[in-house]
């Protein structure tokens, strides 16, 4: 134990470094370097192609048809609400024509528009 | 422009593909030399470097002058060799095989003991930490330019290269080098991350 850990504490970054420069990368053929370029080459269009294909369409189809969805939801839940907001508006002018100057208070609940009218 | 791969870059860039063949001629050596030292394998090292360049090809776009091609080539192609998923199978075979496969043209001579030990050490060692080591010590980059290549801070290189040499000295140091596990195993491993 003692031996080792004086062992370990001995090897310097320069023994390391030689030891580790030691592995050499495998040379290879120059066949193969010529060879290479070309087959990288070869190689170049297929998945480009494949993901411009996808990157084109994939998110234009996404967000198209999400924002139709979200048209059409927005249009079905707020379509009656704008209907009765727009009868409600009809009623207060018909009924600030019938009692001008005396409207004080109006609210609205369940039963419809409720008005506080002055004497 | 700085670089002297710019104009080939700006040609690839305009869509020009021999302009690109020229490139991975020029940088083919060391994008082997990186994909190996990350491996450990001659056979997953040359698939690694040709995806490496394809990816180099897809995202040349995104490239900007200011910067050096090789070291933003450095960066695809570590990115490659990190994001590569090995299974266990494959990581055995490639372990257990890559000493063998590092002599292969060498032989003439006999297979270096050392050699094999520091392969063994170096692909034992985490996937980030090894990366740190390739770029600063076979590849000479400082820390601040691995930084940049690894997309972290140059004090993170700096620890991946202290606690990456302080395994490294534990592992080639007699006696426990006989320890070191030629067909992997061990939770510290070759794509594991720290």
């Amino acid at each position: 134990m003692v031996e080792e850990r004086r062992a370990r504490s001995n090897m310097s970054d320069f023994e390391l470094e030689s030891k580790l420069k030691s592995v050499r990368v495998p040379e290879k053929t120059d066949g193969y370097w010529e060879d290479f370029p070309a087959r990288v080459r070869s190689q170049l269009h297929r998945p480009a192609v494949m993901e411009q294909t996808r990157t084109h369409w994939m998110p234009q189809w996404a967000w198209g048809s999400g924002l139709a969805t979200a048209c059409v939801i927005l249009c079905l839940s707020l379509g009656p609400a704008l209907q009765n907001v727009a009868k409600d508006e009809r009623a207060l002018q018909r009924d600030a024509a019938r009692f001008p100057h005396q409207l004080h208070l109006l609210m609205a609940d369940e039963h419809g528009m409720q008005y506080l009218v002055s004497e | 422009m700085a670089d002297a791969d710019d104009d080939l870059v700006l040609q690839c860039q305009n869509g020009n593909v021999a302009a690109f063949e020229m490139l991975v001629r020029k940088h083919q050596q060391m994008v082997h030399a990186l994909t190996f030292r990350m491996t450990g394998s001659v056979a997953d090292s040359e698939d690694l470097a040709q995806e490496a360049f394809i990816r180099a090809y897809d995202q040349i776009g995104s490239f900007r002058s200011h910067a050096k091609f090789s070291t933003w080539l450095y960066s695809v192609a570590v990115h490659v060799c990190l994001n590569w998923r090995r299974d266990e199978a494959r990581r055995f075979r490639a372990e257990a095989s890559c000493a063998e496969e590092i002599f292969a043209g060498h032989s003439e001579s006999a297979p270096n003991e050392m050699a094999q030990q520091a392969q063994a050490a170096l692909m034992k060692l985490p996937a980030r930490q090894r990366a740190a080591i390739v770029l600063t010590l076979y590849d000479g980059l400082s820390h601040a330019e691995a930084a940049k290549v690894l997309h972290c801070s140059e004090t993170t290189v700096s620890w991946r290269v202290f606690a990456a040499k302080r395994k490294l000295k534990r592992w080639l140091t007699t006696p426990m080098a006989r320890e070191l596990p030629m067909n992997g195993g061990g939770k510290e491993g070759a794509f594991e991350h720290e």
